[in-house]
């Protein structure tokens, strides 16, 4: 029994490893062709390790366009994803323990509306939505990028809390009312700390999706000193003139930096089961 | 700022239970309700206006009535074949994307020196997202002389498809883009895991069930609100799935990969033809709206909540209130 | 615009209402207001920094699509112009793919920048819609310059007798060939002036049985360019002159013509004498393409794509004109804008943009920074500036040559697309695509182009 476990054991691994590799793969290959010689990286597709290594990919990239380096682009894209993020995981987590603890009227509806508005592509919700805009005089500025996520606009993330709040058992609120806790420092003093998971699974998401968006960055900012990391990116290729993919590609690995950095700092609160301690009592 | 709202918070006792419940509800959910009726219903609507309209953006809408509609139903063959396309999108790759997601949430759900580096690992695919690199980079993989037929023609069989522009293959090259990237319902798996007391699995220990009965009794039904969640997330997000066919195929070969938001894209904006694109995402919302429905009726047999968000309309039972005593 | 006053009114409606609601405030508020107005103090004190313009008050918005060397190139051209000339530009580049969905945008909030780059396909939705303005003022008071260029080359800058936009530039179709895979097959270059599609065939079969090396199938991705030149050949145009129509629907001879053509791709393709479709729509970048590696003997291309795939191949490729079909009576060669310099119905002063225009296509320094990138200039000065300019490379030198020889066959320069023709070229695009998989065959591809086209391009 014993061995047949070991054995087990180390297949489970083999795999686990092969199938990391397969998952890694196209992501290693980009990175060794970041570091090829941009002629060279097409014809030697094939090939993962560079014959000849060269950093001259991430000095060009690095320039950026016309004098607007590419850190330029990734200060704004800091800018707009961390405080995008920040406004949607604390206006999410409040509407979501909104819908997930009190019964109020038009609840349902509400929600159904909530379900109903990811249902519609984004593009088609476009042209609208910049009118508003342009109407608030917010158009140029990073304010349509970041203020809406402020209010909770993506139904996503509120479903994704009232869901995880939902799972919290009631009893909890009841003692703790029953201790003269208001709701509010119910809110804060016991859903939150059992949340987190939730929301460090939020903000990850919500970061990457910001750092990625680039429709609305489209939108709402013009100037190219303006530009996020996301629209930056695709501006190496153009199907009319030769693409300088080498350059692309060092600069989509940089672009990457942020979003590895803050998962591998926040997936630590995803092993401590904090929540388990809390349900005990 | 603490004080205010918890004084506004606590101002409800003194209220009848539906009006505090009323006043408290409205409280914490509205900051998103001015925004969400201004920012999204607004525009919602105003979309469904323009699907009765002719529109190229350039000039004023002009009204016309069911013209979009009727056009689509009964003239436009590519609508039909990207619905058909999508249908088989969703069908296939949201039922694996799930499973798959939820295995390596499973695996990964550990303390072990390995498991954070894993993590990583099998996160950073969905961290790429759309970009450029990703269409590049999976057009090497799977193209005649890519990394895929190279690792087949070693294991020993022989192959030289040219997988993304192959009328027969081409959607499953972007059927497997959409699952290697299945990061965001893994670690929603994994914080639902995370939030299954230990509790629960010591009782099964005592009991003596194995892994299998503990997964089936425990883990599955405990995971289920988290499940139905990823579920209908995943369904909405495949229906609308765009940028990977978008980004790698552009539709082709023989419009074999042009799914819906990606046809509907190029209606409004490449032939300036927003009034249909509006049209057509109105038909799609009710497409989608359809099936979330199915899936919101069917989960009262599957899914079991604590607390549920519907509690007081009295549908669903609380199916595991028993074990918990 | 009434209709945007209607959304608009709407949506203030809505929104007096939504701030009433929110009158009673929340916590949230009135934190993440503060924190926005952080971010955008911080955001305002990057652009500054960077571009040392802080809004709108006089600089000249210019637009275009574009790769990074495109995007330095223009920066670097208007900057200088910026220095001479006491302006400020602001610069809006973007990519390809999601340049006209901003402009589409943009349009509807009366926002348009003010010099747009604008391209065949989408000129005429922005001319006949009054976004774009007639630019025959300017080139009447002499704001823009066209002695250089002659009005016979603008031709294909008008819409609906409005000059949309300038063309920045020409291109044109070529056949174009490794001249060491022809020596090596022992064939002679053949004389372009006259020849059929049957003796293109013939020398690709030759080539192939001598070497084995095979011919790119031609123009699988833009089925447009191939059968354009096709119908040419015939004496008439793909499009009829007011946008409504194909003038040769009814004419048999040519839809049989053209459907023989795609006959023949096929057959060649079966025979391997053409590459297999899936492998050409495998390729990812001109690194992968067959003619640019050596692999194969010939291929269709736009003239502008031949000094980018020279390069790769470490050789000049040759450039012939395009064949005719087998019964055609003349030569199916065209030249097209490769895109434009317009100005929007938004600019506040299109008196100066119109001169920023005039540099771009006239003066010798921006263009010995822009070079070829946007096609082969229509200023007879600058091209022979660029005739003898040595950061020209041979095989641009040679582009340039070509565009000349065509020229001397071809009169004028191609109208834009007009309305509603991207959907028919697409529909095109896919009939072309289905008889190179075997799907149909040219009469069903044509009969079907017919008939959508129809239906398509008609305006109401």
């Amino acid at each position: 029994m014993k061995k047949r476990n070991k054995t087990g054991f180390v297949i489970k691994n083999i795999f686990i490893f092969a199938f990391a590799i397969v998952m890694i793969y196209p992501l290693l290959w980009m990175l060794f062709s970041s570091f090829k010689p941009t002629n060279t990286i097409f014809a030697t597709a094939g090939q993962l390790i560079p014959t000849t290594w060269t950093t001259e990919n991430y000095i060009n990239g690095w320039k950026g366009f016309g004098g607007v380096g590419f850190g330029t682009f990734i200060t704004n894209s800091l800018i707009i994803a961390l405080s995008a993020t920040l406004g949607t995981i604390v206006s999410s987590a409040l509407v979501g323990y909104g819908f997930a603890r009190f019964e109020f009227k038009g609840k349902r509806i509400l929600f159904t509306a909530m379900l109903l508005s990811m249902m519609l592509p984004a593009q088609v919700l476009m042209i609208p939505q910049y009118l508003w805009y342009k109407q608030l005089g917010w158009v140029n500025s990073y304010i349509p990028l970041i203020v809406p996520y402020c209010f909770a606009i993506q139904g996503f993330f509120v479903y994704l809390f009232s869901n995880f709040i939902g799972g919290i058992p009631k009893d909890l609120d009841e003692a703790a009312k029953i201790d003269g806790c208001s709701y509010w420092q119910i809110f804060v003093r016991i859903i939150l700390p059992l949340m987190v998971p939730a929301l460090v699974t939020g903000t990850i998401f919500s970061f990457m999706w910001r750092w990625d968006d680039f429709l609305s960055a489209l939108m709402y900012v013009n100037k190219s000193a303006m530009y996020p990391v996301s629209l930056a990116l695709k501006l190496f290729s153009d199907p009319g003139t030769s693409s300088d993919y080498g350059a692309m590609f060092a600069m989509a690995c940089v672009s990457l930096i942020p979003s590895v950095v803050l998962f591998l700092t926040f997936q630590r609160y995803l092993v401590e089961g904090i929540s388990t301690s809390g349900l005990k009592g | 700022m603490g004080n205010r709202s918890s004084n506004t918070a606590g101002n409800g006792r003194g209220l009848s239970k539906n009006a505090r419940n009323n006043l408290l509800g409205y409280f914490f959910i509205g900051p998103w309700l001015i925004m969400f009726l201004a920012f999204t219903v607004v525009p919602f609507f105003a979309s469904l206006v323009l699907s009765f309209c002719d529109y190229n953006m350039l000039s004023a809408p002009t009204f016309v009535g069911w013209d979009n509609y009727v056009k689509l139903f009964t003239e436009d063959r590519l609508f039909t074949k990207s619905l058909l396309i999508t249908l088989k999108f969703v069908f296939i790759s949201i039922p694996l994307r799930l499973i798959f997601a939820l295995i390596v949430a499973m695996i990964l759900n550990r303390d072990s020196k390995m498991v954070p580096i894993y993590r990583v690992v099998y996160y950073l695919p969905s961290i790429l997202g759309g970009s450029v690199a990703v269409s590049v980079l999976w057009r090497y993989v799977f193209a005649k002389e890519g990394v895929f037929n190279q690792f087949l023609n070693l294991i020993g069989i022989p192959c030289n498809i040219s997988w993304i522009s192959n009328k027969d293959t081409a959607l499953w090259c972007i059927i497997l883009l959409f699952i290697w990237q299945f990061g965001s319902p893994m670690l929603i798996f994994l914080a639902g895991l995370k939030q299954i007391p230990k509790t629960y699995y010591e009782a099964a220990s005592i009991d003596g069930a194995g892994k299998v009965v503990t997964f089936f009794r425990i883990t599955l039904p405990l995971l289920s609100p988290i499940f139905f969640f990823n579920l209908v997330m995943q369904m909405i997000g495949g229906f609308m799935v765009f940028s990977q066919a978008m980004i790698i195929t552009d539709g082709g070969p023989l419009n074999n990969t042009m799914v819906y938001a990606l046809y509907l894209y190029k209606q409004a904006f490449g032939y300036y033809k927003m009034g249909y694109g509006c049209a057509m995402a109105w038909i799609l919302m009710i497409i989608i709206g359809f099936f979330t429905l199915l899936v919101f009726k069917s989960s009262s047999a599957w899914v079991f909540y604590e607390n549920q968000i519907s509690e007081g309309n009295g549908k669903k039972k609380r199916k595991r209130g028993g074990k918990k005593a | 615009m009434k209709a945007q006053r209607i959304i608009a009114a709407a949506m203030a409606g809505a929104m007096a209402a939504g701030l009433t609601a929110c009158g009673s405030g929340s916590s949230t508020q009135t934190t993440t207001t503060g924190a926005a107005a952080t971010t955008k103090a911080a955001a305002n004190t990057t652009t500054a920094a960077a571009s040392g313009t802080t809004g709108d008050n006089g600089a000249i918005r210019v637009a275009w699509w574009g790769s990074q060397g495109r995007n330095n190139s223009t920066i670097e051209a208007l900057d200088a112009y910026a220095a001479k000339n006491n302006v400020t530009f602001s610069y809006e580049y973007n990519s390809w793919s999601s340049y006209f969905e901003t402009l589409a945008t943009q349009s509807v909030g009366n926002d348009l920048p003010d010099i747009l780059q604008m391209s065949t396909t989408d000129i005429i939705n922005y001319s006949k819609n009054g976004q774009v303005i007639d630019l025959q003022k300017y080139v009447d008071d002499g704001a823009i310059d066209i002695s250089k260029i002659g009005k016979d080359a603008l031709s294909g800058d008008y819409v609906n007798g409005a000059l949309a936009g300038i063309t920045t530039g020409v291109n044109t179709v070529t056949v174009a060939y490794n001249p060491d895979i022809f020596e090596q097959a022992g064939v002679a270059v053949p004389d372009d002036t006259n020849w059929t599609f049957s003796e293109f065939c013939s020398l690709a079969e030759e080539i192939y049985n001598k070497t084995g090396i095979p011919t790119e199938i031609p123009f699988i991705t833009e089925a447009r360019w191939f059968v354009e030149s096709l119908v040419r050949s015939y004496g008439v145009d793909l499009f009829s002159s007011d946008g409504n129509s194909l003038p040769w629907a009814d004419d048999s001879k040519v839809s049989a013509g053209v459907a023989k053509a795609m006959d023949q791709v096929y057959k060649e393709i079966q025979a391997g004498v053409f590459v297999d479709p899936e492998v050409m729509l495998g390729w990812s970048a001109t690194e992968d393409s067959y003619i640019a590696t050596g692999k194969s003997a010939m291929s269709y291309m736009l003239s502008n794509y031949v000094g980018q795939y020279s390069k790769v191949l470490g050789k000049d490729l040759g450039m012939l004109m395009l064949p005719k079909a087998d019964d055609g009576t003349t030569s199916g060669m065209y030249t097209n804008s490769n895109m434009y310099w317009c100005i929007s119905s938004n600019c506040k002063d299109p008196e100066a943009a119109a001169k920023v225009i005039n540099y771009l296509i006239n003066d010798e320094d921006a263009a010995k920074l822009i070079l070829t990138d946007r096609g082969i200039s229509l200023n007879s000065d600058i091209r022979d500036m660029l005739a003898k300019d040595d950061s020209v490379s041979s095989s641009d030198k040679a582009t340039l040559e070509y565009v000349n020889k065509v020229n001397s066959v071809v009169k004028g320069v191609n109208p834009p697309d007009p309305a509603n023709s991207a959907e028919a070229i697409k529909v095109l695009k896919d009939d072309y695509q289905a008889v190179c998989y075997g799907e149909a065959n040219g009469t069903d591809c044509m009969d079907d182009f017919i008939s959508q086209a129809a239906s398509i391009l008609p305006q109401k």
